[in-house]
């Protein structure tokens, strides 16, 4: 079977100068929910708005089940977008609204009754279709927005940061409620946002879009653990990134001496040949005990308290270790630490990644990506 | 006398003086127009007060005159006529103004608005030689394309100021939903634009009937409008019926700002262009 969506060597330039995405290469499957994630400017709105049709790539092409589809005009591809800022008329009524792509497709009253009144069902908003666009709330726009989106049966819906202006309690309603309604309808979704909890929580698959390229694709249990490069270590999730040199390789293990002394087992997370090491390491992984006490578990490395915060079901400690560097801990335990207090941390050589290259190729290396 | 006295004492002599103020500027305004009209209402052909006898000869006598009748035609089918095409021209530069980011952008708008800066005498002779030129000059067309280049300005800036409030985003999403660009633009930029399009429309025929100057020119006796009328009747052989026909312009002029005002408050009860954007 033909994939639904198919980027193929895909390059847009706005000004002919810096090119907003490189070269990208990228398969959708029908049905799938993939999510482009990434800060902003990396071209992950840029991507779907060529996909909508809003925007020409500057090279390379688009198919859509085979299709190709760059020199498509919007209004033909049969694809639903819905917006951040929702986009309803506002000179319409929720059914006019939602009733509009099927006129404009040329629906008779009866047909368009009967979806506009299921679509209105689907999104439960049953009693609202009277109402204008300003009568309604941000979380009843966002339903009748998808609801718009969805009434005419696209065989693809993007949605482009769509619970950005909502409150968090209403965003993780919402994003419940969408995963459920592409359970149900089954098309194609594609969802870009920044927030990596979201994209964590909805996908199928997750992009992870920086400076117009996709650093890596992956679902996001594989994304969380396997990362394939320091900068996705730190975006999704918090993660620790400790420097250190690596002194031995192979095997797929790499051993890491850190600069106060001691060495780490870990994981090797890429093919660099270089000494330098940032060895990712997430804070609910690591075990903290008080003084100095070797429980054999694999990786230890001694520091004392620098700050602890209590989160309620669970605790922040921030060890300063030996030769300076901040480690990040969660911990669920309730044993009361003192700043200054002597502690060991330690956690399992599987549980780390060694990675050659730094998150960020043009700035200093972020120490930690955790705020304690 | 106590402190507070004296402030009140004084805020309200203010108050007088200002009021005192902008009744005597109301006057100046409105006062010769308000003394002209009523004499329309008198039965002797004079100029003066008190009236002698109410009567409204003047008004019948407008009616009965072919020459007057003729001269309201004219406006109305002069006005109407260049109200209709500088709507539509100014409709559409100022939605393809407002779409298109490109070079020359504001040269454009200043060749447009133009027509509203320069000097009607200018504006007229250089009409009135051009369209000599490729003998128009005394045309019901000729008068007509003139109104519309000195109307159309306005449509542009109304309309592009209710663009400016105007969420792109919505022909985006109505192109997703399969609506070409025409169809989006009738079915939702007009619709949410239409309080700007209509009162640049109103002004549109106001300045077509206020013109007299570029008339002169360009209109030969059958294209004379009401007032180039009233302008020719008051130079020569006076009499009341130029007041009455006044009278009439004074009713329809105010209706037409009565009408933009209520236009004006219907749009600012029903934020209609970015009701959504509004929480961004």
């Amino acid at each position: 079977m033909k994939p639904s969506v198919e980027f193929r060597n895909i390059s847009k330039s706005y000004d002919n100068q810096t090119l907003v995405i490189r070269d990208l290469n990228l398969s959708i499957e029908r049905g799938e929910f993939l999510t482009l994630l990434g800060p902003s400017g990396s071209g992950k709105t840029t991507a779907l708005m060529m996909l909508a049709g809003f925007e020409m790539p500057t090279t390379g092409e688009i198919f859509v089940e085979g299709q190709p589809y760059s020199a498509l005009p919007a209004h033909k591809r049969d694809i639903g977008v819905v917006f951040q800022n929702y986009a309803l008329f506002p000179h319409m009524s929720v059914a006019e609204n939602i009733a509009f792509p099927l006129q404009v497709r040329g629906h008779g009253p009866k047909d368009l009754d009967r979806r506009v009144k299921a679509a209105l069902d689907m999104v439960r908003l049953p009693e609202i279709s009277a109402r204008k666009p300003a009568q309604l709330s941000g979380g009843q726009q966002q339903r009748v927005a998808l609801a718009r989106a969805l009434v005419y049966e696209p065989k693809i819906v993007l949605m482009d940061e769509p619970l950005g202006a909502l409150d968090r309690q209403l965003r993780e309603e919402m994003q419940i409620e969408i995963k459920s309604i592409h359970a149900r309808v089954g098309v194609t979704f594609v969802y870009v946002t920044h927030d990596q909890g979201e994209a964590l929580t909805m996908s199928d698959r997750v992009a992870i879009f920086r400076k117009g390229v996709i650093e890596q694709i992956a679902d996001p249990q594989t994304l969380y653990d396997r990362p394939c490069n320091a900068f996705v270590a730190t975006f999704i999730g918090d993660s620790n990134l400790l420097r250190g040199t690596i002194v031995g390789r192979g095997g797929g293990q790499a051993t890491v001496a850190m600069p106060g002394g001691g060495t780490l087992d870990a994981r090797a997370g890429d093919n660099g040949a270089g000494k330098d090491a940032y060895v990712s390491v997430r804070p609910e992984k690591i075990d903290v005990s008080a003084g100095c006490i070797d429980r054999g578990v694999g990786n230890i490395l001694a520091g004392t308290v620098d700050k602890t915060v209590f989160f309620g079901d669970h605790v922040k400690v921030s060890i300063r270790l030996e030769g300076g560097q901040l480690l990040a801990v969660k911990t669920g335990t309730t044993e009361p630490y003192k700043n200054g207090q002597t502690v060991t941390a330690s956690w399992r050589a599987e549980d780390c990644v060694a990675f050659t290259a730094p998150p960020t190729r043009d700035t200093a290396v972020v120490e930690t990506t955790v705020q304690v | 006398m106590t402190q507070r006295a004296m402030t009140s004492a004084l805020s309200l002599a203010n108050r007088a003086a200002l009021g005192i103020f902008g009744v005597m500027f109301c006057i100046y305004l409105l006062g010769p127009i308000l003394a002209f009209i009523p004499m329309s209402f008198n039965d002797v052909a004079l100029l003066h007060y008190p009236i002698e006898r109410f009567s409204l000869r003047w008004y019948s006598n407008l009616v009965a005159s072919s020459e007057w009748r003729l001269a309201l035609l004219n406006s109305v089918v002069v006005a109407t006529s260049a109200t209709v095409l500088a709507t539509i021209l100014g409709v559409c530069a100022a939605f393809g103004l407002w779409r298109g980011r490109f070079r020359g952008h504001s040269i454009i708008m200043v060749v447009i608005m133009t027509p509203m800066i320069v000097p009607s005498v200018i504006g007229a002779i250089s009409m009135y030689f051009s369209f000599a030129e490729i003998g128009m000059d005394y045309t019901y067309s000729a008068l007509i394309l003139a109104h519309t280049a000195m109307a159309a300005p306005i449509v542009v800036v109304t309309v592009s100021a209710v663009l400016a409030r105007f969420d792109g985003n919505l022909l985006r999403a109505a192109a997703s939903l399969g609506a070409d660009p025409l169809l989006a633009f009738r079915k939702v930029t007009l619709p949410l634009i239409m309080p700007g399009v209509v009162s640049g429309a109103v002004f549109a025929f106001a300045i077509s009937l206020d013109d007299v100057v570029v008339a002169l020119f360009l209109a030969g006796p059958d294209q004379r409008t009401l007032p180039v009328q009233m302008y020719m009747r008051s130079t020569d052989l006076f009499d009341l019926a130029t007041a009455a026909a006044a009278a009439m312009m004074f009713i329809v002029a105010v209706a037409m700002m009565i009408f933009l005002e209520l236009l004006r408050r219907r749009d600012r009860l029903a934020p209609v262009a970015k009701a959504a954007d509004s929480r961004r």
